[in-house]
């Protein structure tokens, strides 16, 4: 049996950050083998052979019904519920642990101990943070965390085993027709969901460790030091950064989701963020960001707006009977009948 | 189980709740105590020692600013907010271990297996669910539990350790302000922060019985029969019932949080409802039901409307300036100031709160998390 994987999934217009993290993280693990799902199409933008990972398509890892999910999710929901079917996909493969990390993450040392707890439990998840806050709105990041997830699914690692299985079947029917950001309803993307994992399936390990996955939402707990060779959370070499919400054209923000910490008041951190910046622009942010999503319009050409992807869902098994979503030249299309409908501008 | 103690949280109203989970309790562990904090008052309608169990009273308890306390919240908002405050004394009072169990349960047989987690862990949860649904209505009824909380509050258990006293006082701070309904700003009264507790705090264990915590919201997936007085639940034994939600005065349902289920679909466990339902008749449920909340009036016997707890609430430390909230005879009392507040007019009045209402939903649609 194989032993281990590591996955990430990003659409092309994120392809850089998914180059930075392989890049990163096979500096430490070169015999690792390193996969990116791509929740697009190549096009011809780059060549995937002279990429430093392995790339999937999503027709590769055997998501149930990909016409239509493709056209019912936006870029981000496809992104995200193709997560639990790359895992399977790479069970099923015959590695015997799959470690996925989210494409905005940088590996600043060896994940070995890491992967020691992947190997020894059906199931890993790490919290967003680790123990109760203190001080100056902590009660609202708190209840931040309660309306987005307990645990983070920028980090999920599984190991073959029928609990393994089992739950990512489940998480894949959840996200299949639950992937949104609803939290008034108990729904934000993939994440929620997490929260009743520990509770389904009794293999899973929560793995509280202040080393991984330093990220906004627990900086203010993380005392990070960095030198020219380093990184080390609270004294201790970090494992992985997660930039999330981190724009690299944004000069002064760590992430679009807190209004709270920005550049100049990080701390040390700061280097991390001016670093990983540079990273991403020599790894062609500046020329990715501008690709194109293959699933973004019809194939005339006209962008896909949110409202036909909303009315797409909303008819269910109904929608069948237009086919290829995607198509305009039948009069029967789905294009057609939203136009017919005064749904879309001429 | 040399030394632990159990405990509820009852009003007036709900004594008779209270009445029959204690006598259910020490039924099956007559050498534990058991405790009704009460979140009201006496005011002469039953007699403290006469009741199966030992009353504790809010002012007994140590929580800061009582008045304020007693205010801000409704009639359920308190009694779920005093949890925390409830196992905290307990442990201060000696007690090596405290299991909690919410007041409409009923004990069926010895929670042994549930409280001796305790000697070994220092908190004990009880989930809603032990097991995936199935199909999208499944996926209907995870949602639901995601809304209100993975955890149940039914059962609780801390043990006297740094690490429960350390979970009881975050949970205490939390509920001082946070115990609301409002899902979509991550609040469900106090169970919603349980969902923190196993990121937060090492040595927390969960309750995986089938037989423990069966409710209406994991009936379906549990087989229950009966046979004379035993009860197995999937061939587990039966030990602890939930009626979240049940009014023994709608005998044909069995929760009004659920249409799905009733008398006549739920089984074998129908004959536990109606049990129920008898063990509360005769603990003077009908005559129970109708004592008065004491924090439900100023003291001029005017009732204090949610508007009232709401206004007060926003006003925060301001509020201080009050004293009393309940007090009535100075003009410079919060009853006189919010009268003028809200305005002379009954039409205005109306007007004023229908619009607040408004803006409230408006502000739980947007409310958007910062996330990953």
């Amino acid at each position: 049996m194989k032993d281990l994987a590591v996955a990430t999934v990003v659409a092309k217009n994120y392809l850089s950050f998914a180059r930075v993290l392989a890049q990163s993280f096979l500096r430490h693990h070169p015999d690792i083998p390193l996969f990116v799902l791509l929740s697009d199409e190549v096009d011809g933008y780059f060549d995937p052979g002279a990429e430093p990972f392995r790339l999937l398509r999503l027709a590769d890892v055997g998501i149930p019904d990909l016409p239509r999910i493709r056209f019912r999710s936006d870029r981000k929901q496809l992104a995200i519920a193709s997560k639990p079917h790359l895992l399977s996909h790479l069970l099923d493969r015959g590695f015997g642990s799959v470690v996925f990390l989210d494409p905005d993450i940088l590996v600043l040392s060896d994940l070995e101990e890491l992967f020691a707890w992947v190997r020894r439990h059906a199931i890993v998840l790490m919290p967003h943070l680790l123990a109760p806050l203190s001080g100056q709105g902590s009660v609202e990041r708190e209840l931040n965390i309660l309306q987005s997830g307990v645990y983070n699914g920028g980090f999920v690692g599984v190991s073959a085993g029928w609990t393994a299985r089992a739950f990512l079947t489940w998480w894949g029917e959840r996200v299949y027709a639950h992937c949104r950001h609803d939290v008034a309803n108990g729904v934000y993307f993939d994440q929620r969901w997490l929260d009743l994992a520990p509770v389904f399936f009794p293999g899973l390990h929560v793995l509280r460790d202040p080393t991984y996955n330093v990220a906004h939402w627990n900086l203010p707990e993380r005392s990070i030091s960095i030198t020219e060779t380093s990184v080390t959370t609270d004294g201790r070499p970090c494992r992985f950064f997660h930039f999330s919400g981190f724009d690299p054209d944004d000069g002064h923000a760590v992430t679009r989701y807190s209004l709270r910490l920005n550049l100049s008041n990080v701390g040390p951190a700061a280097e991390l963020f001016r670093r990983y910046r540079r990273l991403l622009e020599s790894a062609g942010h500046g020329e990715t960001k501008a690709w194109p999503y293959a699933y973004g319009s019809f194939d005339n050409g006209i962008p896909v707006p949110d409202a036909a992807r909303r009315a797409y869902r909303e008819l269910g098994e109904a929608a069948g009977r237009f086919g290829n979503p995607f198509e305009t030249a039948s009069p029967d299309s789905f294009f057609h009948w939203l136009r017919r409908r005064g749904a879309l501008r001429s | 189980m040399d030394g632990m103690a159990a405990a509820t949280v009852a009003g007036k109203s709900s004594i008779s709740l209270a009445r029959v989970l204690a006598d259910s309790f020490r039924r099956y562990h007559p050498d534990i105590p058991f405790f009704v904090l009460l979140a009201d008052e006496v005011d002469g309608y039953f007699e403290p020692d006469s009741e199966p169990f030992r009353l504790l009273r809010l002012v007994d308890l140590g929580i800061p600013n009582l008045p304020r306390f007693r205010f801000q919240y409704s009639r359920q908002e308190l009694m779920y907010a005093v949890t925390p405050v409830l196992l905290r004394h307990l442990l201060d009072q000696g007690f090596p271990r405290v299991a909690f169990l919410k007041q409409e349960s009923l004990v069926l047989r010895e929670l042994t297996p549930a409280l001796e987690l305790l000697r070994r862990r220092s908190i004990v949860l009880t989930p809603h669910l032990l097991n995936p649904l199935s199909g999208e209505a499944g996926a209907g009824r995870e949602l639901n539990i995601l809304q209100s909380g993975v955890y149940n509050v039914g059962f609780l258990g801390v043990a006297a350790t740094p690490t429960a006293r350390a979970f009881l006082s975050w949970w205490e701070a939390r509920l001082y302000e946070h115990c609301r309904h409002d899902v979509a700003h991550g609040m469900h009264f106090e169970q919603r922060w349980l969902d923190l507790v196993p990121a937060f705090f090492e040595d927390v264990e969960v309750v995986r019985d089938p037989g423990f915590n069966v409710a209406h919201w994991n009936l379906p997936e549990r087989a229950v029969a009966i046979d004379g007085e035993r009860i197995t639940v999937d061939g587990s034994e039966g030990s602890f019932f939930r009626f979240s939600g049940f009014d023994p005065e709608r005998p044909s349902d069995i929760t009004r949080y659920s249409s799905r289920l009733t008398m006549s679909n739920v089984g074998a466990a129908a004959d536990i409802f109606r049990r129920y339902r008898t063990l509360l008749e005769a603990a003077g449920y009908h005559e129970t039901k109708t004592w008065p909340y004491a924090y439900g009036y100023f003291a001029n016997g005017r009732p204090v409307a949610e508007q009232a707890r709401y206004l007060y609430r926003r006003l925060g430390d301001e509020a201080a300036r009050f004293g009393d909230p309940f007090d009535t005879a100075s003009s410079d009392s919060f009853f006189n100031w919010s009268r003028r507040q809200m305005g002379g007019l009954g039409r205005m009045k109306r007007y004023w709160w229908a619009l607040h209402r408004v803006v409230r939903e408006i502000r739980r649609a947007l409310a958007s998390p910062p996330v990953s």
